[in-house]
């Protein structure tokens, strides 16, 4: 057998036919025509995947963002305590409630100190039978005690997002030497960029197809590689999400003001940010691009502290232990009479503050393509075009004040710069995941306000790109 | 009798959706494209359903064929190779390949008296990963590495289940030959 006779054979079983039931099978086509999701087994775990993650970052910003009453009192009691166990200074200037905060140990300890006096108060009142108690002034001394001694930082920001489609610049297919095969593939080309046009209405086709190629078809897959290499997809949309943390800067304006700075900055701590978006890009190359949108971004922070509040400070206490003298045996000696006494009011506030923006963010970014995946890292700048505030502060009085008129309505510019890994799902749609860092920008005080505040995110991106 | 259309015909009949073009495409070369899906699925109901899917991506990407580059019979085959071979990673039917021994030495494939037909059912016997890799590399053409990228194994295993392959085919050979069912 010779080499020719070898290749006829392969040939031969190359086009060997069977029989079968065309007009059934062209029967069986017609309706899988009419009901092309049907006619497949799709399989649904890129759905489920990628719901999942959805699900996730929405619960995760839910569940970040406590919409709680801004203003709780969650705790309060009213406790005799003893003037002479627990002596309170009243009329505390600035520089002693901040020293006071400093050593948060001494107030849990004045604490337990009272506490334990209030227990052999009461043991003692209910040995003897005539206790009385009586009230004879008002004096009021107030007292924050604040119990967050941490400083912190926050921030508010933007995100970016890049793309992961691979690109590669159009093959001219045309050769000088035109036949009449040739002619007909021009026409056929011809009329496939009139069907594609046809089919481009995107608001008819972008949401199917996108989720069609997305989510169950296999096929555009393995479509994906080799029509990405022929399209270099100018336009794209994308839903971005992020979630983040945000350091904050307080600083005072005068000097004389840093103790209020100070207490501040322990009372408030900044909790977590997301943020939701629209984007539009367009690419100048398959890996130079330029992005704008148009996102909501809300950052928390917890407000928490106690107030302690003498509501009297010259109870008289009848019949109570005036001294213990404790003797080496282990026998105790009491001595019972007449003492002072304050009353005192705790306020436990647990306040959240809801910090909101609408942003633009702009940028340029460089992907750098590698199969399915792609690496990018972006620059720009997020313009703030509304900024809004609900909750409450403590303000200079050292009181709080709901829905303080401290914020500017706008703050400008913020720089942003970040980093991304893109995915693609098919020749058209992608994931991206990455940090980003938002920075800089003015203070988003008014300046008449004595302290300025600024914000730096540190955010965890997440979109899904569509291309046209 | 239905007229025969010419490829350049039945591709741009395809690509404007006419259904006269799209039943003359089938009823031309099913036939053909559904022995080629037996030829790698062995069982003929899902051999079918691979044949529908194909004609199903063949109408959708018509526009995507290039009279230029081969006949529409060679392009509508590849695109039905490329789906039985997805189907058959769907069904999960990649065998640890490793498992199989490779075979060290290879001898020429006994073709002698062999004619399409009979090798056409001979390799339809074959177990399912040297089918594939025979159907590829001896029938379609492919490279080692290409098969290796196509069925996700590596281009050693490729080559060693080729050669594995031919021969479980000399040894059917013979064993009909000792049999006398071989003229």
């Amino acid at each position: 057998m010779d080499i020719n006779d070898y290749k006829n054979i392969i040939k031969g079983v190359k086009e060997h036919k069977l029989t079968l039931d065309k007009e059934q099978l062209w029967l069986d086509l017609q309706e899988a025509q009419e009901s092309p999701v049907a006619s497949k087994p799709k399989s649904n775990r890129k759905y489920y995947f990628l719901s999942l993650a959805l699900l996730i970052s929405f619960s995760t910003c839910w569940h970040l963002s406590p919409d709680q009453s801004t203003k709780t009192a969650n705790h309060q009691t009213t406790e005799l305590v003893s003037k002479s166990k627990t002596p309170i200074e009243q009329n505390q200037d600035l520089a002693n409630i901040v020293s006071n905060q400093k050593s948060p140990q001494k107030s849990t300890t004045n604490q337990a100190q009272s506490k334990t006096e209030k227990e052999l108060i009461k043991k003692k009142t209910s040995q003897s039978q005539t206790s009385n108690i009586l009230v004879k002034s008002t004096a009021i001394a107030k007292h924050n005690q604040l119990s967050r001694p941490e400083s912190y930082q926050a921030t508010r920001s933007s995100n970016e997002n890049f793309t992961a489609s691979k690109t590669t610049s159009n093959t001219a297919r045309e050769n000088p030497s035109i036949s009449k095969t040739k002619d007909a593939v021009i026409s056929i080309e011809n009329k496939s960029k009139i069907l594609q046009i046809l089919k481009l209405p995107w608001i008819k086709t972008i949401f199917p197809l996108a989720i069609r190629n997305v989510f169950f078809s296999d096929s555009a897959l393995a479509k994906a590689q080799k029509q990405t290499k022929k399209e270099h997809l100018k336009h794209s949309l994308s839903v971005m999400s992020s979630v983040g943390s945000i350091s904050k800067q307080l600083e005072a304006k005068r000097r004389q003001l840093d103790g209020y700075a100070a207490i501040r900055n322990r009372t408030e701590r900044p909790l977590e940010e997301w943020s939701l978006g629209l984007q539009y890009c367009y690419r100048f190359t398959p890996k130079l691009k330029a992005n704008i949108g148009l996102e909501f971004s809300q950052f928390t922070e917890n407000l928490s502290f106690r107030e302690m509040t003498g509501v009297d400070s010259s109870l008289l206490f009848d019949d109570e232990i005036k001294k213990i003298i404790l003797f080496a045996d282990g026998s105790t000696f009491e001595e019972f009479g007449t003492v002072n006494g304050t009353a005192y009011t705790f306020i436990d506030y647990n306040i959240y503050n809801h910090y909101r923006s609408l942003n633009v963010p702009l940028s340029v970014a460089y992907t750098y393509p590698i199969n399915r995946w792609s690496f990018g890292a972006s620059l720009g700048a997020s313009i703030n075009l509304w900024y809004g505030f609900n909750g409450s502060l403590i303000n200079e009085q050292l009181s709080l004040t709901e829905n303080p008129d401290y914020f500017k309505t706008s703050i400008g510019i913020q720089y942003m710069s970040g980093l991304a890994i893109g995915y693609a799902l098919n020749e058209r749609a992608s994931i991206t995941l990455g940090p980003s860092l938002l920075f800089g920008g003015k203070s988003i005080t008014k300046d008449s306000y004595s302290l300025s505040q600024q914000h730096k995110s540190y955010r965890i991106n997440m979109g899904y790109q569509y291309s046209f | 009798m239905d007229r025969k259309y010419t490829d350049i015909e039945l591709s741009l009949g395809c690509v404007n959706k006419d259904p006269k073009f799209q039943h003359a495409l089938v009823m031309q070369y099913s036939e053909g494209l559904y022995a080629t899906a037996v030829r790698y699925i062995k069982d003929t109901d899902e051999a079918k359903d691979i044949l529908q899917d194909s004609f199903l991506k063949i109408f959708k990407s018509m526009h995507q064929f290039d009279p230029s580059k081969g006949s529409l019979s060679a392009w509508m085959s590849k695109v039905v190779v490329n789906q039985a071979i997805k189907y058959w990673h769907k069904q999960k039917r990649q065998v640890a390949y490793e498992d199989y021994l490779p075979v060290t030495f290879e001898q020429p494939l006994i073709l002698d008296k062999l004619n399409s037909e009979r090798l056409y059912h001979l390799i339809t016997t074959l177990e399912d990963p040297y089918r594939m890799v025979f159907n590829l590399h001896v029938i379609e053409g492919y490279s080692h590495k290409e098969i290796a990228e196509k069925l996700n194994v590596k281009t050693s295993s490729s080559r060693s289940m080729l050669t594995r392959a031919k021969s479980m085919l000399r040894t059917k050979i013979a064993r009909l030959k000792k049999q006398k069912a071989w003229i």
